[in-house]
């Protein structure tokens, strides 16, 4: 009899562990989000913790690097006050061409600030959870930027909860254009901290340093901005598929504390 | 006339009360592994170290209870860790599942007490738990290259968790009274 009811019992539990990996995406996502949503001030209060030990070991590391950067920043200093003289005129030239059109300067775009509280636990997947949800109207599918660039895109949303899937992960593709040579192509996830640019056209030039931004095709990312900078550029086996090129995110993903989640004016 | 005294929580002191007990502390440590999963990359400068704190319990757990009982710490530590990733809910659950208690049925001939051993067996249970997670992959959604998980995954997994694995075994067996 005790024998039978353990059988009874695991099977039980087999079937629900079956269900529940069969069940739809949109209902997993649903019940993830709401378990993760009681456990995230546990979890803020474990990340804001080691946030600011993370902090230490980076301020000791910067003091280390800041030297070595002096130098170069002193000569990349002279031409940028160059730069700042040229881009006032083109500021002025602006101003007076935006009254002549009468330009209403008007952001299609509601930002709502949040706070990272999490990293995903499994090395599978690179996602972030923070402290905003559909009660201060975060939506599934929304962009998330930082003050460096593109973070992700909204995948779960509960009340006071979402999750972030985060570019840098394989399941992620935005719409690219490298900045000067307007080239376009998909930017896809590959591991912790590298992206890949794919089919860009086989015979153009590009060079590494360039800086790739959004193209504004896909409709979750507004274009304009900033993706990474290209790091190598390789050839495609087939011609078809033309080049691709490995990229470095603009953001720093282990620093993530503060995003921005930019949610569409017309639909909240 | 005398009245017998009853003193708080004390049926918490019979065998039933140190179940819950035990079970209470099981529940605290896989809250505390996952949350402190979650934050630990952002203490260090290069980024992405996520050794895998609840499998630790799990296993710890499951050599002090027996296969049953690294079956239901595998299978409440990995759903509850389910909620905290973007993968399908379910899939660590069962891998978790699958090594907590496949690691204590098949070290049944070893000396399990050493603490030398315990590391050796989080080491094997890393990888069970991650070629089962791989299978489920294969078999509910589109996998991942195997090189790539190989290199991404399963290698920065098993070197980061077992790297931790002293420390967050000594807390765990301080948690659990041994």
């Amino acid at each position: 009899m005790r024998e039978m009811r353990r059988i009874i019992i695991a099977g039980a539990i087999g079937l629900v562990l079956i269900v529940l990996l069969s069940i739809s995406p949109h209902l997993s996502s649903h019940i993830k989000i709401r378990v993760a949503e009681v456990f995230t001030p546990v979890q803020k209060v474990f990340y804001a913790a080691f946030s600011h030990l993370g902090g230490v070991a980076e301020g000791i590391g910067r003091v280390i690097r800041a030297a070595r950067l002096n130098r170069s920043l002193e000569e990349e200093n002279i031409f940028l006050t160059r730069e700042v003289l040229r881009l006032k005129e083109v500021e002025k030239e602006n101003q007076g061409l935006r009254a002549l059109l009468d330009f209403k300067k008007k952001s299609p775009y509601r930002n709502i600030p949040a706070q990272v509280v999490g990293r995903d636990i499994r090395n599978w997947y690179q996602s972030i959870l923070i402290d905003k949800g559909t009660a201060e109207g975060v939506e599934k599918d929304a962009a998330v930027v930082s003050a460096r660039g593109v973070v992700g895109r909204i995948i779960e949303v509960a009340p006071h909860t979402s999750r972030v899937l985060l570019i840098v992960d394989r399941n992620s593709r935005v719409g690219g254009v490298l900045q000067s040579s307007r080239l376009s192509g998909i930017v896809e996830g590959l591991s912790g901290d590298i992206c890949v640019i794919r089919y860009l056209p086989r015979r153009s030039e590009i060079e590494p340093g360039e800086e790739v931004l959004t193209s504004g095709l896909s409709r979750i990312y507004p274009p304009g901005l900033r993706i990474g900078k290209i790091t190598r550029v390789y050839s495609e086996k087939f011609e078809y598929q033309g080049q691709y090129a490995d990229l470095a995110p603009a953001v720093d993903f282990d620093r993530l504390t503060r995003v921005m989640v930019l949610v569409e004016q017309n639909q909240f | 006339m005398s009245y017998p005294v009853r003193r708080p929580f004390q049926r918490l002191s019979t065998a039933r009360g140190r179940r819950w007990r035990e079970g209470l502390a099981l529940f605290t440590l896989l809250v505390i592994s996952i949350a402190l999963q979650g934050a630990l990359s952002s203490a260090f400068l290069s980024g992405g170290f996520r050794p895998d704190l609840v499998l630790i319990v799990v296993v710890s757990w499951g050599l002090k209870k027996g296969w049953k009982g690294g079956l239901v710490a595998g299978l409440s530590g990995g759903f509850l860790g389910d909620a905290f990733s973007a993968g399908m809910l379910g899939s660590g659950a069962i891998s978790l599942a699958v090594a907590g208690s496949l690691v204590v049925l098949l070290s049944r001939p070893l000396y399990r007490k050493h603490f030398s051993t315990k590391i050796v067996l989080v080491a094997g249970s890393c990888l069970i738990s991650s070629l089962v997670y791989y299978l489920l992959l294969i078999l509910f959604r589109t996998p991942p290259p195997g090189p790539w998980v190989w290199k991404e995954v399963i290698w920065p997994h098993f070197w980061q968790t077992v790297l931790i694995a002293p420390a967050w075994l000594w807390v765990a067996g301080k948690v659990m009274g041994e």
